[in-house]
């Protein structure tokens, strides 16, 4: 080359001559000539491996380039790290382009980088003097996720920073000093703004020059001892010459580019196609909704999908281990099996003599198979979960997702032991085999992940005892053998959460000093299922203040606190201590809620089993008169602190024979308080007390009042008795979603409702409402959508005043809500005829109680026609024309639309930001919204108006659908060209490399 | 005969090395083109990126000038300078000077706008009375007074 060069004419061509103008002021010839004697080692085994941490290096330039790039459009802060993301995907040319390059190339950056460290733990190319090497690999790899963890915060979107919070919370587990490093990592106790600020600096500026420091160290190690040659030219050496390498220049160095141009090729062939990463859990990148910390986090967060077996391995871990918490005994075994892998070029002792070292291959297998195992259960497979759903948490798809893992990695690992026996004569397996037993016990025996992880290493014990380990991995499997006592002894964790029986707290009254007759109670022991108060039970009595507990001992003491199960019932309740103390307090609540009283003084006839069966004090204690201190005297008389049943109670009722017969005595019993305002003010000043004056003028009331009829509803048939809730309580039976079934309850009851009739007095009352209801466009509504804006019964009917409306005013109830479609309808020529036949507005077209969801097929004749079956009738034909009209106006908008929408679909799945495009669809939505109430008119001008304006707007969506079209056909068409242009460029240079090969003799 | 046969296989091996490196070269060019290009679309600022072409006045604005009788405001990516003029309507000039780009101020003892960087002076509708600025200032067209609403827009744009 140099002679070449040398003996050049005078008539050089411009390269030569600038050449030689840079070789004589700078020697440059005598770097080529370096470079031309460095040799990379050849002989029988693959060089595919020495490419590999060039991809990796070629990788990371693309990363410092295209994030520059990003940095002149990236705004970190709180408010404007997502919005500016946002801007640079959808509005920046090219910006997308960037962003994802950035993405692909840290996930194969990752990828490379990986096999480049598993390539030279396999070709031993650790083994000494390469030792450093090694450790700064490992350093890089490191680094490598670090940027990955860091980069992933930057976009401060909802999955960044819920993944973030998860990984960075694993770091308080170190002992000692991990609070320490949880706050110094993100800037405060939780991962906020200042997190955001420390992984931006950590991102592109600290770790970049940390990593640009391993990197020159690492090829400067290189660059000193070369590339590490095979195993086997070590073994060699004394019998066989040195096999001469390739020239590193430009031989290797042109391969290298070749190589380096096909990784381009791919990268921008994977960012165009997939421009938010292939959607696989730990692979994807699209922005989504921005970082929220206040809304709660979403099933099936995973983190990047080399942090994914980690992630498994947490999971993996009991809450409690050998005294350890979970996370920190993942910590520990984590960070043991990494220091294993860091130290591989101190424990192996053969490869460091030049001889073979078959247990640390397997060793590389195995590991690969353990993240293997782990990363596949991570991601679920074998199962389809339901979104929203975490399907690990479903014991029968863990199961699935354990089987369906093991059964791959076995498959795999059982194909690689194959190969490396037949195809390379390798004779240790040990690894490998744990490894496997592992998988199978997990997947198929349903053992634990670390139980069987333990079994595992018993194998690898007694293969190790056994003889079958050979001495130099003995350090390593000795290792890991410390591991099998932790994966094999579970923590109890019942036992760990049982509250200690100590003495009480100040405040409360001491066990020593509980009186005899409660401490039996409290302690009784049911000799079938074991004590009969439950810890939680104890612990609740326990923390009472002791002014409660003490009445607890007095009702212990007076009987009226008879037996442990009683006990057991008052504990279990979920109130407030002062509130224990006014149920402790009420004699009648304690002899009525005592399970063990006879079944006479009972409301109902007691269930087998059933502590509340008498009086329900859940229910009791849930009442809204209980909530607001009313007690039992209220409505029945008497005294709370009465031993007996006094002679006032029952006074205030009319006599038990006669008030189940006749009712009517009911509405002015509870009217004694509801219609009184003095007394009313004293609890809820806001609530009404017109409800009897209402209930008079109602059908029920009439019935009630004036026939005495007691079958009609009053206040307890609605309400109901002792757990009677405010209506906005959803228990209540007046709650919003449940007074369709309350109602119901008579409505709907053929039997129940029998003779009674319509206001003609001859029609019978139909029982089918509450049916009709429910398939209603108001009943799908509110019971299936719980729309709590559509109405019940009450709605129309009324509450209190409840009564029918006649026909000419049922539009006016309609008009409550459909203010717009009433008002259009009163200027419509249809307002004219309907009153000429006395139909009823609303209800003629739509319907009573099965008001079905309008449809634009109700305006054209055929099965579901409506207009067409009056105006045959009725009307001219210039009214079914004008119906037609309508149906055709708004199908074709609907369906261009419909079509449009799926177009914008189809550009989101292409990985376009469509949400201004989906801004604009919301617009024609509402237009065609307001098109469709424009028929109200039944006039044609004022439809077209409202149609026209829904076309406008679809016509401005369809051309932003077109602009969105030429820009992924450009996308397309950029990438064809791009990738002719890298793939010409890479042919060419394959030639090219021949060419130099041939000049140079032939290389492998 | 021999040596003349290896002669023309090495002429032809040659230009075939030759056509390789023009190609080879050749092809690196347009793929430099193909990565530097969408490089240079991302780092050319949207045209619009400056927001509107329009700016209506804050009170806090209106205050300002009813005071000081002149406001230097933001129209989009100008700078704008607003002041009273003839019979107390508004005028809206351009107060980047046109000499290097300085922003100007209304000097009201005097009835000008001056630049204080190259001491440019120019007259209340815009002209350039001295100094080195080589063109007048654009003016601004301005809708409304102080007592409503005062919106000022970029001459040539619909806004």
């Amino acid at each position: 080359m140099t002679s070449e060069r040398d003996s050049a004419p005078a008539s050089a061509s411009a390269g030569t001559r600038i050449w030689r103008m840079l070789d004589e002021r700078f020697q440059l010839s005598g770097l080529v000539s370096f470079l031309g004697h460095k040799e990379v080692p050849v002989g029988s085994h693959s060089m595919v491996w020495y490419y590999l941490g060039g991809v990796s290096l070629f990788f990371f330039v693309v990363q410092i380039a295209t994030g520059i790039l990003l940095l002149m459009n990236y705004q970190v802060g709180e408010n404007t790290s997502y919005e500016s993301m946002k801007h640079l995907v959808g509005r920046v040319p090219f910006g997308w382009l960037i962003r994802s390059i950035h993405c692909w190339s840290a996930h194969l950056m990752s990828l490379a980088v990986l096999a480049h460290l598993f390539s030279v733990l396999f070709l031993k190319a650790y083994r000494k003097p390469r030792e450093l090497t090694w450790y700064t690999g490992f350093a890089m790899l490191g680094i490598v996720l670090g940027f990955g963890f860091s980069g992933y915060l930057l976009p401060w979107n909802e999955l960044s920073y819920f993944a973030t919070a998860v990984g960075t919370d694993s770091v308080k587990s170190v002992p000692i000093i991990g609070p320490w490093m949880l706050r110094v990592l993100r800037g405060g106790e939780e991962v906020s703004v200042q997190t955001l600020y420390r992984f931006f600096a950590l991102h592109v500026c600290i770790l970049p020059l940390v990593m640009g420091a391993f990197i020159g160290a690492h090829l400067l190690f290189i660059q000193r001892q070369g590339m590490a040659e095979p195993l086997e030219h070590d073994s060699s050496r004394e019998t066989k010459p040195r096999p001469r390498g390739m020239p590193f220049f430009p031989n290797f160095a042109m391969r290298d580019l070749l190589l380096w141009v096909i990784c381009l090729n791919i990268l921008a062939l994977l960012a165009v196609a997939l421009p938010f990463g292939p959607g696989i859990p730990g692979m994807e990148w699209e922005l989504g909704a921005k970082a929220n910390p206040l809304k709660p986090a979403y099933p099936g967060i995973k983190p990047e999908w080399y942090f994914l077996s980690v992630y498994q391995m947490l999971r993996e871990f009991p809450a409690h281990l050998l005294g350890m918490e979970g996370p920190q005994a993942c910590l520990l075994l984590a960070s043991i099996l990494g220091a294993i892998a860091f130290a591989i070029p101190l424990l192996d002792r053969n490869a460091a003599k030049g001889k073979p070292s078959p247990l640390f291959t397997d060793l590389g297998v195995a590991g690969l198979l353990f993240l293997g195992f782990l990363t596949l259960k991570a991601w679920d497979v074998g199962v389809h979960a339901p979104l929203g759903k975490d399907p690990a948490g479903d014991p029968a798809m863990a199961a699935t997702i354990a089987r369906t893992a093991a059964l791959w990695i076995i498959g795999i690992g059982l194909a690689a032991a194959a190969l490396r026996r037949l195809k390379w004569g390798h004779s240790a397996f040990s690894f490998t085999a744990a490894v496997l037993l592992q998988a199978a016990l997990n997947g198929f025996a349903h053992l634990s992940w670390l139980a069987s992880g333990g079994a595992a290493l018993a194998l690898l014990a007694v293969l190790f005892l056994t003889g079958r380990v050979r001495r130099g991995v003995s350090a390593a499997a000795l290792l890991l053998l410390a591991l099998a006592a932790p994966s094999t002894a579970r923590a109890d964790e019942k036992g760990a959460a049982t509250v200690p029986a100590t003495a009480s707290a100040p405040g409360h009254v001491v066990e020593e000093a509980w009186p005899v007759d409660f401490q039996k109670l409290f302690t009784e022991v049911d000799k079938k299922t074991g004590p009969v108060l439950s810890e939680k039970a104890k612990a609740r009595f326990r923390s009472l203040p002791s002014h409660a507990q003490e009445l607890f001992f007095v009702a212990a003491k007076a009987g009226t606190l008879s037996s442990a199960a009683h006990l057991a019932t008052l504990l279990a309740l979920d109130i407030d201590d002062r509130k224990v103390e006014l149920i402790l307090g009420d004699n009648c609540v304690l002899c009525h809620s005592n399970p063990d009283l006879p079944d006479e003084i009972l409301f109902k006839p007691r269930e087998k089993g059933d502590a509340n069966a008498h009086l329900d004090l859940r229910e009791i204690v849930s009442d809204v008169h209980f909530r607001g201190g009313l007690m039992c005297a209220g409505c029945h008389g008497g005294k709370p602190t009465d031993a007996e049943m006094s002679a006032e109670i029952g006074k205030r009722w009319p006599a038990s024979d006669l008030r189940h017969k006749d009712r009517s005595w009911i509405p002015e019993f509870c009217a004694r308080c509801h219609s009184s305002s003095e007394f009313m003010r004293g609890y809820n000043p806001s609530l009404p007390v017109d409800q009897l004056l209402k209930y008079r003028t109602s059908k029920h009331g009439q019935l009630l009042l004036g026939k005495k009829d007691s079958k009609a509803a009053q206040c307890v048939s609605c309400h109901g008795v002792h757990g009677i809730r405010p209506p906005d309580s959803t228990n209540s039976l007046v709650y919003r979603e449940n007074i369709p079934a309350t109602c119901g309850k008579c409505h709907a009851d053929a039997a129940y409702m029998k003779g009674y009739t319509l206001e003609d007095g001859r029609t019978p009352i139909p029982t089918n409402q509450l049916e009709q209801y429910r398939k209603s466009v108001h009943g799908l509504a509110l019971l299936g959508k719980h729309d709590s804006g559509a109405p019940a019964c009450n709605g129309c009917h009324g509450n209190h005043a409840a009564l029918p409306p006649h026909t000419e005013f049922v539009s006016q109830v309609c008009r409550a809500c459909h203010a717009a479609n009433g008002s259009l309808f009163d200027g419509s020529p249809h307002k004219k005829a309907f009153l000429a036949h006395g139909w009823p507005e609303c209800e003629t077209c739509h319907g009573k109680h099965d008001i079905a969801v309008p449809t634009d097929e109700m305006l054209r004749p055929g099965p579901k026609a409506l207009c067409h079956d009056c105006h045959s009738k009725y009307g001219k034909p210039i009214c079914d024309e004008t119906a037609t009209f309508f149906y055709d106006s708004i199908t074709a908008l609907r369906d261009s639309h419909a079509a449009l929408g799926k177009d914008v679909d189809r550009l989101a799945e292409r990985g376009f930001d469509v949400d201004e495009l989906r801004f604009q669809s919301s617009a024609v939505s509402d237009a065609l919204r307001k098109t469709r109430l424009g028929i109200h008119t039944f006039d044609r001008s004022d439809f077209i108006r409202n149609s026209e304006a829904a076309s406008e707007a679809e016509t401005a969506l369809r051309s932003a659908a077109s602009a969105g079209w030429a820009e992924y056909r450009f996308r397309r068409n950029g990438l064809v060209l791009a990738s002719g242009l890298i793939s010409v460029f890479g042919v060419l240079l394959y030639l090219k490399i021949r060419q130099t090969d041939r000049k140079s003799g032939p290389k492998s | 005969m021999s040596a003349n046969r290896t002669d023309t296989e090495e002429g032809k091996g040659l230009s075939r090395r030759r056509w390789i490196d023009i190609l080879l070269g050749t092809s690196f060019a347009a793929w430099m083109g193909a990565v530097v290009y969408p490089v240079l679309r991302y780092l050319t600022p949207l045209k619009d990126g400056g927001g509107s072409n329009k700016a209506t006045l804050t009170d806090a604005q209106k205050q300002e000038l009813a005071s000081k009788g002149f406001l230097i405001a933001r129209v989009g990516t100008d700078r704008v300078l607003l002041f009273k003029y003839k019979e107390q309507k508004l005028k809206a000039l351009s107060a980047k000077c046109t000499h290097e780009g300085c922003t100007v101020q209304l000097v009201p003892a005097d009835g000008i706008i001056w630049c204080a960087c190259h001491n440019g002076k120019f007259s209340l509708d815009g002209r350039v009375i001295s100094g080195p600025p080589p063109r007048p200032l654009a003016a601004f067209s301005v809708e409304g007074d102080l007592k409503g609403v005062v919106t000022v827009i970029k001459p040539g744009s619909t806004a």
